[in-house]
């Protein structure tokens, strides 16, 4: 869906959405990497589950929600790519079962 | 984490970065946080980082943005990125940075969080592949990256200009502009040109991406009644234009109906508001200083009405002089001096304003939107709905809220606000200006319960 247009800095990290590797310039958001890599939708909503994709890109519309190393609910276009990132699309309402205080999987 | 701090700049868009530039150079080293993972905000998006051939492929004001980016970035100033304010009250701030929440006193504040785009339910927004205009904007800037068109672009606004002319620029195909504005908005704007020559270059650099949109573009100005339909692989978008139905295909969709302060924190902060009716929005009040009816509380940028980013970095300017002031760092006189060339460049931005206010005012029709559109994206629920509870004796939005629930999901009614009060003032003929907001409550964004617990200062006075 969309396609890069500007020479991309040269570090890039491997992450893996839904356990396919993709291949991003660092320092580039979750949600530009989905974008980039066309992946259909970001998340199903909590009641109708019908898919949503990222909106606004500056973390006011909560439609990129997505779960980032195991913890639902992430913004995905504020928190930029890092190495070994698991990203999967969060389905419906969040479970946030076993997730410890500051946010990280127990 | 320092706990008391004598400046905290909230925002590191070009009013805050400018702010806290200034009141580095009169020894007060400020905090700022800044939601983002980097300065810059959002019209200065990665500048800083950028490489050169990036801004110069972006335009003038982005490259001066990258030296502000890289002045900022060298100042003595402490920069958290990645940290959202979750609550403000006079001299208190309490906000989120990695997992973990502070609570940080400050003497004096500067509220420089600028605005967002308008969000305008349509039929069919909510399907992926729709984005906000200002969204491509962000990921040309902070990732290169552009939709692979063909692209249709709807609504009403300079930032709408500005996103055909980037996408044209790259080689994005553009299938068509469907404008929203009334027709008879450059008339009504006639009086205010003498205003808008106060900056003549920006002026035509306005005019310039206009008449590049109308000559490459297929435009359909003065269009009505959208709406977005998933049609195989493609967003199909149908209006009304000159008397009859058409349809414009793309892969993406780019919404824009301009852009609004957004008005959550200062509402919670307890300052006073003023009404833009021509672009129907509330804003923080503020004296030429920034100064709030909030003492120690001073707004900057967008988020005190929108001007854009040359009247940003002067307003931003000018809050810190007077903090800076404030302090006792300088004499009235000095503040006086230094705010002289700020004040000549942000009087000819305001100026302009009234002629870009009413040039792209948004139309009415527009603002009240189609039965079948979802209006809480989060809530799901639609016009049809909504319309139902206002009738049934909803007469302000918190009161539709507890009736039937919009404003309730995780975006806390940033995105139904402005449409809820809309529908609420033509329901019963109130006028929008009488209307409040959907209450600001702390915390403004969803945090988990352990973190509030586990604060590092008591949450005194919360």
């Amino acid at each position: 869906m969309f396609k890069p247009v500007l020479p991309a800095p040269d570090p890039t990290v491997t992450i893996f959405v839904e356990g396919n590797a993709l291949v991003v310039p660092e320092g580039t958001s979750v949600a530009a990497a989905v974008l980039r890599y066309s992946i259909p939708y970001a998340r199903t909503t909590a009641i109708k589950h019908e898919q949503r994709g990222p909106f606004c890109l500056m973390g006011v519309c909560y439609e990129c929600l997505m779960e980032i190393n195991g913890v639902p609910n992430q913004r995905a276009c504020l928190v930029p790519v890092k190495q070994d990132m698991r990203v999967r699309r969060q389905q419906g309402a969040p479970n946030f079962t076993g997730i410890a205080p500051s946010g990280t999987k127990e | 984490m320092q706990t008391h701090w004598s400046l905290v700049v909230i925002g590191a868009g070009p009013a805050g970065m400018a702010a806290a530039l200034e009141a580095a150079r009169h020894g007060v080293q400020p905090l700022v946080l800044d939601r983002q993972p980097e300065a810059g905000g959002q019209i200065f998006r990665s500048a800083g980082s950028a490489q050169p051939a990036t801004v110069q492929a972006i335009g003038k004001e982005y490259a001066e943005g990258a030296s502000l980016c890289r002045a900022f970035t060298n100042a003595p100033v402490t920069f958290l990125a990645g940290a959202e304010v979750w609550h403000i009250a006079p001299g208190r701030i309490y906000f989120s940075h990695k997992g973990q929440s502070h609570g940080i006193t400050a003497d004096q504040i500067i509220l420089a969080t600028g605005g967002m785009e308008r969000p305008v339910p349509l039929p069919g927004w909510t399907l992926p592949g729709v984005l906000g205009a200002g969204a491509t904007d962000i990921l040309l800037k902070s990732a290169g990256i552009l939709p692979e068109g063909p692209v249709v672009l709807c609504g009403n606004g300079p930032l709408l200009l500005q996103t055909v002319s980037h996408l044209l620029h790259f080689g994005v195909r553009v299938a068509g502009v469907v404008l929203t504005g009334n027709l008879s908005n450059p008339i009504k704007a006639l009086p205010a040109l003498p205003g808008a020559l106060a900056r003549p270059q920006y002026m035509a650099h306005g005019m310039g991406l206009g008449l590049n949109m109308a000559l490459r573009t297929r435009c359909y100005p003065g269009a009505t009644q959208l709406a977005i339909e998933k049609e195989k692989n493609n967003l199909r978008v149908s209006f009304y234009f000159a008397g009859k139905t058409r349809h414009v295909e793309g892969t993406t969709v780019l919404l824009h109906e301009g852009v609004v302060s957004e008005s959550r924190i200062t509402r919670l902060a307890g300052v006073r508001h003023v009404w833009n009716p021509r672009q129907r929005y509330w804003h923080a009040e503020t004296d030429t200083w920034g100064n709030t009816c909030v003492a120690g509380l001073r707004c900057a940028g967008d988020v005190a009405g929108v001007r854009g980013a040359a009247a940003a970095t002067a307003r931003g300017t000018l809050a810190a002089l007077d903090a800076c002031y404030t302090l006792g760092k300088i004499t009235p006189e000095q503040r006086n001096t230094f705010a002289l060339p700020e004040q000549r460049r942000l009087r000819r931005c305001e100026a302009m304003q009234p002629f870009m206010d009413t040039v792209f005012a948004p139309r009415l029709e527009c603002l009240q939107p189609a039965d079948s559109a979802i209006v809480c994206r989060c809530e799901e629920l639609t016009a049809k709905t909504l319309r139902e509870a206002i009738m049934a004796g909803s007469y302000s939005p918190d009161g539709l809220k507890s009736q039937a629930r919009p404003g309730m999901g995780t975006c806390q009614g940033r995105m139904c606000a402005a449409p809820v009060a809309e529908m609420i003032a033509q329901a019963h003929n109130i006028p929008l200006e009488c209307i409040e907001p959907y209450r600001a409550q702390p915390p403004l964004f969803p945090l988990n319960f352990g973190e509030m617990a586990s604060l590092t200062c008591p949450p005194e006075g919360l």
